[in-house]
């Protein structure tokens, strides 16, 4: 793992969002979405961001690709630091990382139609000479990602979910990119449109070598594609590690309480009582005091209310926040 | 087996099999019997095909009978005024003080108004009034406020708020309280509507279009376009104007009527159109006085108004609900 | 089966929507039994029919939907044969429903004790403080902290969660024999959705109430339900006990959905995937519904709809592989 080449990382990345504060109530809050994140994400590796919503998983994947600026911290992109580049270099910038989102309905403009969506990075940065270049490259493309070429003078509401997310993904592949931020990218699809774009997923980083950050809320999906996962709760992270040994040997109590609360599709290990965790999640604008998991974690003594646990190395490449890591 | 429970087609199928009806090993091929790529082909060919301009278009008057009739009553307004000399019946500015407001006759269809004039022929002409009224200064007020409404969502800030609270000040003044304002200082006469209307109207179409640019600059596929590193200039021009289209379509066919009948009230409040310029508005302000004499002289111009605004209306919905890709199936 | 312990039954329910582009059939001949206290799944993608069954119970079904044959009987009586009044009665007194998103369904200009309360009051004669005090005690069973307090709420106060504690209160306050529960979990984070379906079954147990359970969330029936119905175009394709159909799933397409969704436990390479689209409803493949997507499909496929075939181990499937005269024939 040393060996291998670092592609991003973060150094204390956090983001607060202001409430907006209207004429009758003056008290203004700050919402803290990510809070001193610190990741290495190596090259061709798929990282897993996994966490309930409002955990700041998808705000963490906007502040690395620079889509909102951060607080505090920065990103690295092969060394370079984000914030620091002018606007034209950052759009260079923009060249090697993309992004699947979510929702394949809202991240297409309806007015275009699929040639031009697809065509649309290769146009921006100037890579195509011709129409006729780009209808090439566009073609070649949406037939990588499953769409008949024939297909791409129709307009995005033409098509289903899945076939939206694989010209999404066509798109997001048309400069060649490194870095892919995948937000979600199949939580608005059907379970047998799932493993379609999965697999998809999954061929075209063994063909490009690329980079994957993967965030979802669906842990069996996570645990299917990435390498390393990284559990966040309430804008920090609490675990990092392999993906296989967190699934086998969870240590951080959330992560263990997530891990069992998965819905299981095999009757057979119904358990008649799980360990649950009681509660709500606190409010990102007034978090606990301490450990943000205290008020939810049956383990929680004086010290996690009293001071934030660090990250650390509990065994090598396994990363837990928390104080209590080695006892319990 | 229990026979009674299969439906019909496993009845046919089972006395099929009885009776020996072939179905040869070959056909029975019970794994991987289709090759998967002709299945994603099948599947594929499922997406609906594009819809021309023109089909969408002739598939709104087909389901929709209302906007055709409007369409119809709109194309048929539009190509009577333009070509008014050759729909006439008599020429609109000749006056026969014999027959002062009479009653419709052979002659005179709808009659003739105060000064014997045939109101028929007036109204014919009186139209290109309500045409240019309804689309120049319409067109000039929209542009102003799509490009500032734009700017102001787009841009945001100081910005937003110096247009913002001109168009708030502008709303908040009657438009065509402000009309007759700009009348006086500039003196009656067509030229005044148009400067009138074009500047009491672009208010209302910068703020419906800055809301839109607001709640549009949120889209996914406007995110998906800064991370592709599209320039800010080009997102607005190419992933948020086209979107406001249909909005903006919809309010054109509101402000049209609109525009109609402020003139028409102007004119009929002597602001507008001087006589013996034919408009609707002034025509059922001249004749005002001999409602009883001449029912029909008198209230003609103001039906075709009526039905004219209300044409308007349906067919700005049904293009609404059609030329938004996003509201279809 | 007897229709003694049968609490709810649908019988060839055709629910059938009168477009423009043509009749879309989206529950095309549905027959579903839930027994007393037991928990029934129905398991499909978007778009199979299967929230369409529901409201076609409920009689909540949106122009232009009309349900235009089968039978819908709770405890032997024909919902579809009353008045309106009488399902205003039925609905939400003895049949209840829980919504995916509970924000929708909570009116957000009163607070959730008055709307809870207010459920008890149309239905039965109890007088106001009565109903408050049921209330309360409802908000304590379904887990909702400090009832006193969260009755005088309104619903965007409290997080999703808790809303839809107050949704599954509502639907058991007035003791229903039948709650359908319409993706009662997919708006909400794992940790809570555990939380709500235990809930949910307590709640059953104790009550001894019926539930249809919609789902697309395999993991959620298996965790929940006593019984599958799997869905697919409007038209059952399997139904079997939860156990029989999770060890061997038998028709195609459910076989195809549970090995489509990537484990917790272990890793493939590649997942099980099925090929192609769900089918228009307007444009039916000829013979099954699935057979354009099925790996197995054979020539009859394409010719013929399969019936629902029983087989040994209890499972019913909509697949000519378990027709034995189909099978043998092709010997």
């Amino acid at each position: 793992m040393e060996n291998r080449k670092i592609l991003v990382e973060t150094r204390e990345l956090t983001k607060e969002f202001k409430t907006v504060s209207s004429a009758w109530s003056k008290s203004k809050g700050i919402v803290h979405a990510v809070t001193d994140v610190n990741l290495q994400i190596y090259e061709g590796e798929t990282l897993g961001v996994v966490g309930e919503s409002g955990c700041g998983k998808s705000t963490l994947g906007r502040l690395i690709l620079r889509l909102l600026e951060p607080t505090r911290g920065s990103v690295l992109f092969d060394g370079q630091d984000l914030s620091q580049l002018k606007t034209e270099e950052l759009r260079d910038m923009r060249m090697q990382m993309q992004m699947v989102f979510q929702d394949p309905y809202a991240s297409l403009n309806p007015r275009l139609k699929i040639r031009d969506i697809v065509a649309e990075p290769l146009v921006t940065h100037h890579i195509v000479k011709s129409k006729e270049e780009s209808t090439a490259i566009v073609e070649d493309l949406l037939r990588k990602c499953g769409i008949r070429p024939e297909f791409m003078y129709r307009y995005p509401h033409q098509f289903s979910g899945g076939q939206r997310q694989r010209v999404s993904i066509a798109r997001a592949l048309a400069l060649n990119p490194r870095l892919i931020v995948c937000d979600e990218p199949v939580s608005a699809l059907d379970v047998s449109i799932q493993s379609q774009i999965l697999n998809l997923l999954g061929d075209l980083q063994a063909e490009r070598n690329l980079t994957y950050i993967f965030i979802s809320h669906d842990l069996s999906v996570v645990r299917y594609l990435s390498d390393r996962v990284c559990v966040m709760f309430l804008g920090k992270v609490c675990e990092l590690g392999i993906t296989r040994e967190i699934y086998a040997d969870p240590i951080h109590p959330y992560t263990r309480f997530l891990l069992d609360a998965v819905p299981v599709p095999d009757p057979e290990r119904k358990k008649e009582s799980k360990d649950m965790l009681t509660g709500e999640i606190p409010s990102p604008v007034n978090p606990p005091s301490g450990c943000y998991f205290r008020t939810r974690c049956p383990f929680a003594t004086e010290h996690c209310a009293q001071e934030a646990p660090e990250m650390r190395e509990v065994r090598p490449g396994r990363f837990v926040a928390c104080h209590r890591a080695d006892e319990v | 087996m229990k026979r009674k429970n299969m439906n019909h087609a496993a009845d046919i199928l089972a006395d099929k099999i009885a009776d020996g009806f072939s179905m040869e090993g070959t056909d029975w091929i019970p794994e991987g019997a289709t090759e998967p790529a002709q299945i994603e082909e099948k599947a594929e060919a499922e997406i609906a095909p594009n819809e021309t301009l023109k089909e969408q278009i002739f598939s709104i008057f087909r389901h929709n009978k209302v906007a055709l009739v409007s369409a119809i009553i709109i194309t048929l307004f539009v190509i009577v005024t333009i070509a008014a000399p050759l729909f006439a019946p008599c020429d609109p500015y000749v006056q026969d003080l014999t027959i002062r407001a009479g009653t419709p006759s052979a002659q005179h269809l709808l009659g003739t108004d105060q000064l014997g004039r045939d109101v028929l022929s007036r109204m014919i002409y009186g139209g290109r009034v309500s045409l240019m009224v309804g689309l120049i200064p319409t067109l000039i007020s929209m542009a102003i406020g799509t490009v500032l409404g734009l700017v102001s969502g787009f841009v945001g800030g100081k910005v937003d708020n110096i247009i913002m609270r001109i168009a708030d000040v502008l709303m908040a003044f009657p438009s065509l309280l402000l009309a007759m304002l700009v009348s006086y200082t500039l003196g009656g006469g067509m030229l005044t509507i148009f400067i009138a209307l074009s500047l009491a109207g672009w208010a209302g179409t910068a703020r419906v279009v800055r809301s839109e640019v607001l709640s549009l600059r949120e889209k996914e596929y406007v995110e998906a376009a800064t991370s592709i590193g599209v320039k800010r200039s080009v997102i607005m021009m190419r992933h948020i104007l086209p979107n406001c289209v249909p909005t903006l379509v919809v309010l054109f066919t509101m402000n049209v009527p609109g525009n109609i009948l402020t003139e028409s009230s102007l004119s009929f409040l002597g602001i507008g159109a001087q006589p013996p310029d034919p408009s609707w508005g002034l025509m059922v302000f001249e004749m005002k006085k001999y409602l009883s004499d001449s029912p029909v002289a008198t209230l003609a111009p103001g039906i075709v108004i009526l039905i004219l605004v209300v044409a308007f209306n349906f067919l700005g919905d049904a293009l609404r609900d059609k030329l938004d890709p996003s509201l279809q199936n | 089966m007897s229709n003694n312990d049968s609490i709810f039954q649908i019988r060839g329910l055709k629910t059938q929507f009168f477009t423009s582009k043509g009749i879309v059939p989206a529950v095309d001949g549905v027959d579903i039994t839930v027994k007393k206290g037991e928990a029934v799944g129905l398991v499909g993608e978007s778009g199979c029919g299967k929230s369409m069954t529901a409201m076609s119970t409920m009689q909540l079904l949106q122009y232009p939907g009309r349900v235009v044959a089968g039978e819908i009987l709770l405890d032997g009586e024909n919902l579809l044969e009353k008045t309106k009044k009488e399902m205003d009665e039925i609905r939400g007194n003895r049949i209840t429903m829980i919504f995916q998103e509970p924000m929708t369904s909570l009116n957000p200009v009163y607070t959730i004790g008055k709307q809870v309360s207010e459920a008890i009051l149309i239905h039965e004669n109890v007088s106001k403080e009565e109903a408050k005090q049921r209330t309360i005690d409802i908000f304590r069973k379904v887990g909702i902290p400090e009832p006193e307090k969260r009755y005088n709420v309104f619903p965007h106060q409290l997080s999703g969660g808790l809303r839809q504690r107050v949704m599954i209160g509502m639907a058991m306050v007035c003791n229903p024999q039948l709650m359908i529960a319409d993706e009662p979990t997919t708006a909400l984070d794992v940790t809570i959705e555990a939380q709500i379906l235990y809930l949910m079954k307590q709640l059953q147990k104790e009550q001894g109430t019926a539930v249809v359970m919609i789902t697309h969330n395999l993991g959620v029936v298996a965790e929940s339900c006593d019984y599958v119905y799997v869905m697919y175009a409007g038209k059952i394709m399997e139904e079997a006990p939860v156990r029989e159909l999770f060890r061997d799933p038998k028709h195609p397409y459910t076989f195809g959905l549970m090995n489509s969704i990537p484990k917790m436990t272990e890793v493939k390479e590649h997942l099980y995937t099925i090929k192609g689209l769900v089918p228009n409803l307007l444009h039916l493949p000829q013979g099954c519904r699935f057979c354009p997507r099925c790996e197995k499909a054979m020539k009859v496929c394409t010719m013929y709809e399969p019936d629902l075939y029983e087989t040994e181990d209890g499972h019913k499937v909509r697949c000519f592989l378990y027709n034995k005269e189909v099978m043998n024939s092709g010997k």
